[in-house]
């Protein structure tokens, strides 16, 4: 336990207390009546039910759905992403020609597509993984686009002047400058798509932690409600904190990580 | 390294007298931006193994112009000939050292790989190339230093990976566009005495252009000043300062500074 919370970016000492000091607090306050136990369970039964289920094998095949179909969406969606996003930075034209598309799509939530989804896709892990898709494919996009035009002109005219050739530039030049733009994109994307995939679970029925959620819900089971919602708020920062040093590693060449000398 | 044959043809409209190879062949080169002339009727030869400086006051289409004469930009009037070559985009007989190091190096490629990079779309081998870039390095100092990042090295450092990266590439013609401008004096004298040994020893043709009178003189065995826009030939000077030249003794010769007076007066100060 202590080589994982003196990992660097974790919550330090200072965080751990003021976490512990809030549960106390809610603790005492049900203890007391002040919160009705009907609406909010004791925070240690809470923990004990989320003790219950991090040992059980089915919460994990849940944590799996979750996560799997977040991040297939967002590997897919970045797919498209990247390549369409460089194109359209690089040529402005193409970019003003479909920038009303992307405009009029981009603002429509991906749950706002669910019965759509339903209708075509059914409740499996197909029809989540379209939408977490779809929220990934325009965040990564936007931050690509404008990535692409963060390629410096001289750097440009440099690698033309010594004949390398379009497509080598975008390979060698452009994708390595939109990089930091790019990354950003994958990791705020990498949260909304797993915050698609527990709605969408806990909306549509996709197998996942959101439909344990629902599940629990139903069977009156509140301690588990909360349980399985702080499990996914874990799982949330869990999934920042393993981009983190990803980007560390990608981008270390740029000035904003560069060692001052 | 001697000539081959089949470059020596010169241009049919303006027959050229001198017996030397022109490298570079500019017959009535014209560019505007708009409505604004910026280059009118720019005539000039360089010959294989010159080193020709050219000076202009700020604010003339230099950078204009040597975009034009390399294909990055496209000139509307006149024509180009490098190496006997009509240059309608940038020739693979050329090699470009820009002023602005730590933008035309990549950061996220070590020195020796911005060095390499643009031999992979050469037709050498991959033997070829390494053997191109280490020679490179070696021969302005940064052996030591190719695994680095270019952002690691003090200016002048880069600046010599910039020059190592044209080395590499074998041109014809090297030209330069301020290479020294943003480096301190100290450094920038080293980089003059290195251009200047790498120039003799490889037999190089290398056109620098500087807006840096001393340095233009100290370098060149021409001068060729331009005027202000819209841009042409003021006048074409022979710098006869014998060579090798020294940053001290060449300076102090009564020669050098008549020089300095021409080419000042050349460019438009007026006492």
């Amino acid at each position: 336990m202590r080589s994982v919370l003196t990992w660097r970016r974790l919550p330090g000492w200072r965080q751990l207390l003021s976490i512990l000091v809030t549960l106390l607090l809610v603790q005492a306050l049900s203890v007391t009546g002040l919160l009705s136990r009907d609406s909010f369970p004791l925070p240690s039964e809470v923990l004990v039910r989320l003790g219950e289920l991090v040992t059980g094998a089915g919460f994990w095949v849940s944590v799996g759905d979750s996560l799997g179909q977040a991040m297939l969406g967002l590997a897919l969606g970045t797919a498209v992403a990247v390549p369409l996003g460089l194109l359209l930075g690089r040529f402005a034209p193409a970019e003003q020609a479909v920038r009303p598309i992307i405009e009029f799509l981009r603002p429509i939530p991906s749950i706002a597509l669910l019965p759509l989804v339903i209708l075509t896709a059914g409740v499996g892990m197909s029809g989540s993984v379209i939408l977490t898709g779809l929220s990934s494919l325009w965040m990564v996009l936007v931050l690509a686009i404008r990535g692409a035009r963060a390629t410096d002109p001289v750097a440009e005219q440099t690698l033309v002047s010594f004949g390398v050739p379009p497509l080598a530039r975008v390979w060698r030049l452009v994708l390595p400058s939109a990089l930091p733009f790019i990354l950003t994109g994958i990791r705020i994307a990498a949260s909304v798509a797993l915050v698609v995939a527990i709605t969408v679970e806990l909306l549509g029925g996709m197998p996942g932690l959101g439909k344990d959620v629902q599940a629990s819900l139903q069977n009156g089971d509140k301690a588990g409600v909360y349980a399985y919602t702080i499990a996914a708020g874990l799982l949330g920062l869990l999934v920042n904190f393993v981009f983190v040093p990803i980007e560390d590693r990608l981008l270390s060449w740029h000035s904003s990580r560069r060692a001052a000398r | 390294m001697t000539e081959t044959a089949g470059l020596s043809r010169t241009s049919p409209s303006s027959p050229d007298k001198d017996d030397r190879v022109a490298i570079l062949e500019v017959d009535g080169l014209r560019k505007s931006y708009g409505s604004e002339l910026v280059l009118e009727d720019i005539t000039l030869r360089i010959f294989e193994g010159e080193l020709v400086s050219i000076v202009g006051p700020s604010g003339c289409g230099k950078t204009t112009m040597l975009r034009c004469l390399s294909g990055l930009l496209p000139h509307e009037g006149g024509t180009v000939r490098i190496a006997g070559e009509e240059v309608t985009g940038p020739p693979d007989t050329l090699g470009l050292v820009f002023q602005d190091y730590s933008r035309s190096l990549l950061p996220w490629l070590s020195v020796a790989d911005n060095v390499r990079l643009p031999l992979r779309y050469k037709p050498i081998s991959k033997k070829e190339a390494e053997e191109r870039t280490a020679e490179a390095l070696e021969s302005v100092g940064l052996a030591a230093h190719t695994r680095k990042k270019p952002w690691q090295l003090s200016g002048g450092m880069q600046q010599r990976v910039a020059i190592a990266r044209a080395l590499a590439y074998h041109p014809r013609l090297l030209l330069m566009d301020e290479p020294f401008a943003s480096v301190d004096a100290q450094t920038r004298v080293e980089l003059e005495d290195l251009t200047l040994r790498l120039w003799a020893e490889r037999d190089m043709t290398i056109a620098f252009v500087t807006h840096d009178i001393d340095e233009a003189i100290y370098l060149g065995g021409r001068i060729v000043v331009l005027t202000r826009t819209p841009t042409t030939i003021r006048e074409v000077m022979p710098v006869d300062l014998p060579r090798p030249r020294d940053q001290i003794a060449t300076k102090a010769l009564d020669e050098f500074g008549r020089l300095r007076a021409s080419v000042f007066t050349a460019l438009g100060h007026h006492q």
